[in-house]
């Protein structure tokens, strides 16, 4: 927060390239069989190439096991992650326009995860000819140095684009270097996917803000658009005014008749655990300080058995699946120059697991089968 | 060592699944508008900061 309002001060007057590549992460509510959103994300949305493969690994599986061909085209859809998201930063270099044509991806110093990057770069030569340079904060903050027509250098080359899949964590800033090669980025010219404000935008407290009446409207583009993005909102109420808040009211009411249909959180980050059931509706009952704790409606998705495969081993597991769709959205100075949905990730991890990482080991890489 | 993968696709039924689709463009919209808007973002984040301000305000950067 203290280097987006320094370096909202102090940054460069030319138009500012803002690129986000959004995933909006939703699980399937199957009481109402609609799609609830379980969170927004706005930094370092991975997994877009290897589900563009997966995606394709799946086709090819079906199809060798006799599917025919028109079933795959109804039932599977297209899923143009990689080619989407390449595009997207391809757009960003080249609206930079600089002639080093150089994309620095922000990498955490141990990145275990480096397939699902490197097919980016691939795309990103073979297609567009943009370089990638991999750079940890660190290295930025040793070598990386401001140019006085704004534009930033590190190791003899101008980077046109600064795309972090670091960075998102407090762990990748163990030193105040870490937090000054993040300043140097935020004021240089490269394009940054994305920038300090668009990660804040991503934030938890922000998005809860978000759904209260009439904040996501005053952010629509249309009431269409606001009543759209409101369909995917699972309910959520703040307890602190109970006494004039009905609509909370009545829905403590409610948890307190069909617990298995509610979750109580705690309004801030680190304040405790999520009560469930009988333990929810005790503390429901107890009245007192429940303006600590934010009442939601749960997901219930459908449990399925699926066959997983991790380390050359396949098992049958009975699972939940996750659906991310992702975005695309490129700003330059006062004008929207891109905005359009970019492809699909499906998650899985198994009901009984509280983490739900790929990259942790707890969940796997999925595909979407469509039924009618 | 491969990624860890499921064998067959999962099913999803095709209207939710197209929903979810057409809300990516109102989404980026919103979160685009909200990162323009520096008073919004400042009252949200800082009313929240209590006790170590400087330390809380940071935490919210991360998706933690």
């Amino acid at each position: 927060m203290r280097i987006y309002k320094d370096t909202r001060q102090q940054k460069q007057p030319q138009e500012e390239i803002s690129l986000v590549i959004t995933r909006s992460d939703y699980m399937l509510h199957d009481p109402t069989s609609t799609m609830l959103q379980v969170e927004l994300n706005t930094i370092a949305s991975s997994f877009g190439c290897l589900s563009t493969l997966v995606s394709q690994l799946h086709r090819y599986i079906l199809d060798k096991s006799g599917v025919p061909e028109s079933d795959l085209d109804k039932k599977l859809p297209q899923n143009t992650s990689m080619d989407s998201i390449v595009q997207g930063l391809a757009s960003a270099v080249q609206e930079h326009g600089h002639q080093d044509k150089t994309m620095m991806m922000v990498v955490q110093p141990d990145e275990q995860n480096s397939f699902d990057q490197q097919w980016l770069q691939l795309q990103l030569w073979t297609t567009y000819r943009i370089r990638t340079i991999r750079r940890t904060l660190l290295d930025i903050a040793e070598r990386a140095v401001l140019q006085e027509d704004g534009s930033l250098m590190i190791d003899g080359t101008t980077v046109s684009l600064a795309y972090f899949r670091a960075g998102y964590t407090p762990t990748d800033y163990p030193s105040r270097k870490e937090w000054d090669a993040r300043t140097i980025i935020e004021m240089s010219n490269a394009a940054k996917c994305p920038t300090i404000a668009m990660q804040l935008a991503g934030s938890k407290k922000v998005q809860q803000d978000l759904a209260r009446p009439g904040v996501v409207e005053k952010f629509s583009r249309s009431n269409s658009d606001a009543a759209r993005m409101r369909t995917c909102f699972a309910g959520l109420w703040g307890l602190d005014d109970l006494e004039n808040d009905t609509e909370a009211s009545n829905a403590v009411q409610d948890a307190i008749k069909n617990p298995d249909l509610y979750v109580l959180k705690p309004q801030r980050e680190g304040g405790g655990n999520n009560l469930y059931g009988q333990d929810m509706v005790d503390r429901l009952q107890q009245k007192q300080g429940l303006g600590a704790l934010i009442l939601m409606q749960r997901i219930i998705p459908p449990p399925h058995t699926v066959t997983m495969i991790r380390r050359g081993v396949a098992e049958d597991i009975e699972s939940l699946s996750e659906l991310g769709i992702y975005g695309v959205l490129l700003r330059k100075g006062s004008n929207v120059l891109l905005n359009h949905r970019a492809g699909q990730l499906v998650r899985t991890k198994a009901s009984t697991s509280s983490e739900g990482g790929v990259a942790a080991g707890y969940a796997v890489l999925d595909s979407v089968q469509l039924v009618d | 060592m491969h990624a860890p993968f499921a064998l067959t696709p999962v099913p999803f039924p095709r209207q939710a699944f197209e929903r979810a689709l057409d809300a990516a463009e109102p989404f980026n919209s919103m979160i685009d508008m909200v990162s323009q808007d520096a008073g919004y973002l400042t009252e949200v984040l800082e009313n929240a900061a209590q006790e170590d301000a400087a330390f809380t305000v940071r935490r919210f950067l991360f998706k933690v």
